[in-house]
């Protein structure tokens, strides 16, 4: 419910005919923010290219959650199968076909995507919370065969070469273009017409369906895409980590890190994810690294805050109150509408 | 194979239940997968030991204390922080449980450190010989346990005039609250009954097994596994599907060896979730 | 109702602010060793599954520096240097390991990195460090899964403790201490280190004359070995050896002792050799076997400080696990102390060069880039541990074991 009236706030441009022109225009925008952050590779230190490589690719790992989550209102608690098998294929692609990394991100993001039409089929049969009991279900089971699958190195896991792993520069324009992707692809179905029909869908699956949306369809195209975008993650994840067994990249931890970021930053929003993972791996993670368990709290406690007090997440409260500043008039106006919904 | 080790999945599988009943409750009344279950099973598990260390009480002894400590608990965090949650909608429950969750691991880290602990009885070690098998006496009494549990509440739910506002509040808040039920009062029995029932799990657990700060996380699992096997809401379709995933693990220990015996639960537990959502015995009167 | 949303709201804005300025003021800075101390990082599992471990490894880090430092510091370059440890916590989480071994270099400008307990953390930092060119000291990780780690070899990580071979046969001797009808039930767990070991026990224990009579293997979170015991007690096995997590080696103990399964000897390794074991199986625990990765009946040059030092602080099952730490951190420091600077390629060759006797033992390094320490396996007897392999004066084997009886 509240996340709704979130949107109806956050979100009014869509139902204006002229924020069909914001896809291209904000696309555009994303990429020369991307081209900027490419050319200054050669600027940024190596502390900062290294901080960007995990930031890239935590963005990617929340927007692909979000656009599944937040968009379309399929909740995943399995995010670790996309995770673990982006990060597999690559590193068995690698290891056994003699690949480089670039064939080998497109391998994860590929299998991984061939991972979510499999589980589609009968994870579609599944609405609500039995949609994410189901991907926690696929998830365990998973992870439980990975760790007696010999060929991959079973509960040992396995490694890429380390003569095969890009420079720390290479790698950060590696995640700066997987993160551009991700936020571009939510930016296009957030504010299209598809993305309207996805909103419905999470509104009201019945609804949409009476509306002429083909449902199926539209979850299925979902689920993939994000799938395909969880498992570029993970072969970026895979590229820095170099060596890792099956509860690393298949456990829980990634479905965690993915709800955090994005329930904290905003779920449903554009920018929310990017600022959740901002907010969760640089505010929280990184710096309180040497204080054990403080992290934790903080973390805990900001989720029970969050969804108790700015459901919406940080970036559209933020937003509406930077618009309620910018313009008070029309801000009252709309707040007005939203509370006679209420 | 033989029946030991078929008796023996059984009794697991009756611990498995035990984990789960709470959940179950809390699924079936609230519709609310509760991701904090797994640590309020821990936290009796600490709160026990806690006692038997302080008073020197045993976890039996000790059991009542935590039973209605935990009890306590469960209605304040349905008064003060649940009900708030849940009038968001169900992402708000999956979320504000999770975080209480991590806080609840946060907590048990930093009081009791990350070492295993383990509550220690006598019962933990005592056995009972039935023909030529010998059982474990902690499993057959966690299973005893589980069985008597399930009935009364099962009973209770359907027979009692308390059982009915259960039901009336859990199949239709709204109309209920028309009714002249207090919906939240309802709600908030219903958790504190639920985290009762994790106290009892929490003490066997620890008398059965250790425990360790993040623990919490495979209880969780199993539990959820079990509840949404056995069907939603449907409290002896728990009981039946926690001693269905004991005895499937400990066949297929004896078919495949001991590596996959997660797979196989996993996989049981995938299966039965896409062929049947609805669970083995289909949903239950809540 | 209202008042405590804005509260609520009002508290949340203020830590969010709290959190920018924080980051601000963080801004990485990439001064490297610059300053009037030098810095050395290690991502410790604090917390977590292997938080026994990482507050052991913590605590002889921190000493080795300690004792450097109460000693002037290290001389580079002609100057004394006061070494700075910076310890972060990586809740045992592998992939946190790896960034932060990274960011320990790259932000907080560590010249060197100590490792984290267990291949699975130490193998993700020391690939950080092979990346970085830094060098990188472990120890925690039985050599042979340390060195299988790199395919290719290693350049800058180094590694020093036992070699999951002697700890196979020291096993098997320790088990045929006690006389028994040489029959034994194997539990591994399907961990990295359990199927390592495995196939090792299996031939240390033919070796020694004994039969396996079951060999038992299970995920690493397991909590029902019923029937595992059951048909070791119908096989007649009187030894029993296991390699699992505490939670685990407790949970199978109690099955144990509850089916009336007595084997005569025990030994549970990675669960038992930790205070904890006994905490948590009080009087069952009496005369189980446990591992010692250091023992002060070696008598090995230091003994007595670190017993003055750490042992103070520390009992001796959690002193017999901080030692090797202390032993790596020692590697490191007189690595730096040796090459007079602080540059990767000279502290490198230094550490390469080590050839000395340390309070650990005698470290030198293979080409492989490990070093071996010595193993000995010790028993539980009266909530203590006493080393009875390699035999020591005034020690035997309690057998059959009490616990079980």
């Amino acid at each position: 419910m509240a996340t709704a009236t979130a949107h109806v706030v956050t979100g009014a441009a869509e139902l204006d005919p002229l924020a069909r022109r914001r896809v291209p225009v904000a696309v555009g925008a994303l990429a020369v923010v991307a081209v900027v952050g490419l050319g200054a590779e050669r600027l940024l230190s190596p502390a900062l290219l290294n901080v960007g490589v995990t930031l890239f690719a935590y963005v990617a790992l929340a927007e692909a959650w979000n656009i599944l989550g937040g968009l379309s209102g399929q909740m995943s608690l399995g995010v670790g199968a996309f995770v673990g098998t982006g990060a597999y294929s690559m590193a068995l692609a690698m290891n056994h076909l003699g690949w480089s990394w670039l064939p080998g991100l497109l391998v994860a993001s590929a299998a991984a995507g061939v991972l979510s039409a499999v589980l589609a089929v009968p994870l579609l049969r599944l609405h609500g919370d039995y949609f994410a009991v189901g991907t926690l279900a696929a998830g365990l089971a998973l992870e439980a065969w990975v760790n007696n699958w010999g060929f991959a190195g079973g509960s040992s896991g396995i490694s890429i070469a380390v003569g095969a792993v890009p420079t720390l520069g290479t790698l950060y324009s590696i995640g700066l273009v997987v993160a551009f992707l991700a936020v571009a692809v939510t930016v296009v179905l957030r504010w299209s017409i598809f993305g309207l029909r996805l909103l419905a869908l999470r509104e009201s699956e019945l609804g949409a369906e009476l509306l002429g949306v083909d449902v199926v369809r539209y979850r299925l195209l979902v689920l993939v895409l994000s799938g395909m975008l969880t498992g570029l993650a993970g072969g970026l994840f895979a590229l820095t980590q170099i060596n890792f067994v099956p509860s690393d990249m298949f456990g829980m931890t990634w479905t965690i890190e993915a709800l955090v970021m994005v329930i904290i930053g905003g779920m449903g929003s554009v920018l929310g994810p990017v600022v959740g993972a901002l907010a969760i791996y640089y505010g929280i993670s990184t710096e309180l690294a040497t204080y054990p368990t403080l992290s934790l709290f903080l973390e805990g406690g900001l989720l029970l805050a969050i969804v108790r007090f700015f459901p919406e997440g940080l970036w559209p409260f933020a937003v509406r109150r930077l618009r309620a500043l910018a313009a008070p008039a029309r801000a009252a106006r709309r707040l007005s509408g939203v509370a006679a919904r209420r | 194979m033989n029946a030991t080790t078929i008796l023996n999945g059984l009794l697991m599988g009756g611990l498995y239940a035990l984990v789960a009943l709470g959940l179950s409750l809390v699924f079936g009344v609230l519709r609310l997968i509760n991701l904090a279950h797994g640590v309020l099973v821990v936290g009796a598990s600490y709160g026990a030991l806690e006692l038997t260390q302080l008073v020197h009480l045993g976890p039996f002894a000790a059991l009542p204390v935590v039973v209605v400590v935990a009890a306590c608990f469960g209605y304040g965090l349905q008064r003060l922080v649940l009900t708030n949650l849940l009038l968001k909608g169900t992402e708000a429950g999956i979320v504000g449980t999770f975080g209480l969750a991590v806080l609840g691991e946060a907590a048990f880290a930093s009081g009791f450190t990350s070492n295993g602990q383990s509550l220690s009885s006598s019962l933990a070690t005592a056995s009972i010989r039935i023909g030529g098998t010998t059982l474990e006496a902690v499993l057959v009494v966690a299973t005893a346990v589980a069985v008597a549990l399930t009935a009364v509440l099962a009973l209770g739910i359907s027979r009692t005039r308390a059982g009915s506002v259960l039901r009336a509040a859990a199949s239709d808040p709204a109309t209920a609250e028309l009714m002249g039920i207090d919906v939240r009062q309802v709600f908030a029995v219903a958790v504190a009954l639920a985290a009762a029932l994790a106290a009892v799990a929490g003490v066997l657990y620890g008398v059965a097994s250790s425990f360790t700060p993040t623990s919490d996380t495979s209880l969780l699992l199993i539990a959820v596994a079990v509840v949404v096997v056995g069907g939603v809401g449907n409290l002896t379709g728990t009981l039946v599907a926690g001693l269905a995933v004991g005895l499937v693990q400990a066949l297929s220990v004896g078919l495949f060896g001991g590596g996959y015996s997660d797979f196989t639960v996993y996989l049981l537990f995938f299966l039965v979730l896409v062929v049947r959502p609805t669970g083995l015995l289909g949903r239950g009167a809540l | 109702m209202a008042r405590t949303r804005r509260a609520g709201r009002l508290l949340l804005a203020g830590s969010i602010g709290a959190a920018a300025l924080g980051a601000v003021g963080a801004v990485p800075s990439v001064s490297g060793a610059t300053g009037s101390t030098i810095t050395i990082g290690a991502s410790l599992p604090l917390t977590g599954p292997l938080g026994g471990l990482g507050s052991d490894q913590e605590a002889g880090y921190t000493q080795a520096v300690n004792d450097v430092n109460a000693a002037g510091g290290l001389k580079v370059h002609g100057v004394r240097h006061l070494v700075h440890l910076v310890v972060l916590d990586n809740a045992s989480d592998s992939t946190t390991a790896s960034q932060q071994a990274r960011s320990l270099v790259l932000k907080d400008g560590a010249v060197a990195l100590l490792g984290g307990a267990t291949p699975p953390i130490a193998i993700p930092e020391a690939l950080a460090a092979e990346v970085l060119r830094v060098p990188f000291v472990t120890t925690n990780s039985p050599v042979d899964a340390f060195a299988a780690g790199n395919k290719a070899g290693w350049n800058y990580a180094w590694d020093l403790f036992f070699k999951e071979q002697d700890q196979a046969v020291a096993v098997s001797h320790y088990v045929n201490l006690c006389s028994t009808n040489k029959k034994v039930a194997l539990f591994t767990d399907t961990e990295q280190d359990g199927v390592f070991q495995r196939p090792l026990y299996l031939a240390a224990l033919a070796k020694a004359g004994d039969r396996v009579v079951g060999d038992y293997t299970f995920p690493v979170s397991t909590t029902d070995f019923t029937s595992f015991v059951t048909k070791a007690k119908a096989a007649g096995a009187q030894i029993v050896v296991g390699q699992m997590i505490l939670p685990a080696g407790v949970t199978l103990l109690k099955q144990m002792k509850a089916l009336g399964f007595a084997p005569r000897v025990v030994i549970i390794a990675k669960a038992s050799n930790a205070q904890s074991w006994v905490q948590a199986l009080g009087s069952l625990s009496e005369g189980t076997g446990m591992e010692l990765t250091w023992s002060p009946a070696w008598k090995n040059p230091g003994t007595a400080h670190v017993e003055a030092t750490l042992g103070k602080r520390l009992g001796l099952v959690d002193l017999a696990s901080a030692v090797p730490d202390y032993g790596a951190a020692q590697v490191l420091l007189n690595a730096i102390s040796a090459a007079g600077t602080t540059a990767a390629a000279k502290v490198n060759a230094a550490i390469r060069a080590t050839n000395a006797t340390l309070v650990v033992g005698h470290v030198r390094f293979a080409k492989n880039h490990t070093a071996v320490l010595n193993y000995a396996v010790g028993q539980w007897q009266g909530k203590k541990a006493v080393q009875v392999y390699p035999s020591v004066a005034g020690a035997h084997l309690e057998c059959p074991m009490a616990g079980l009886k």
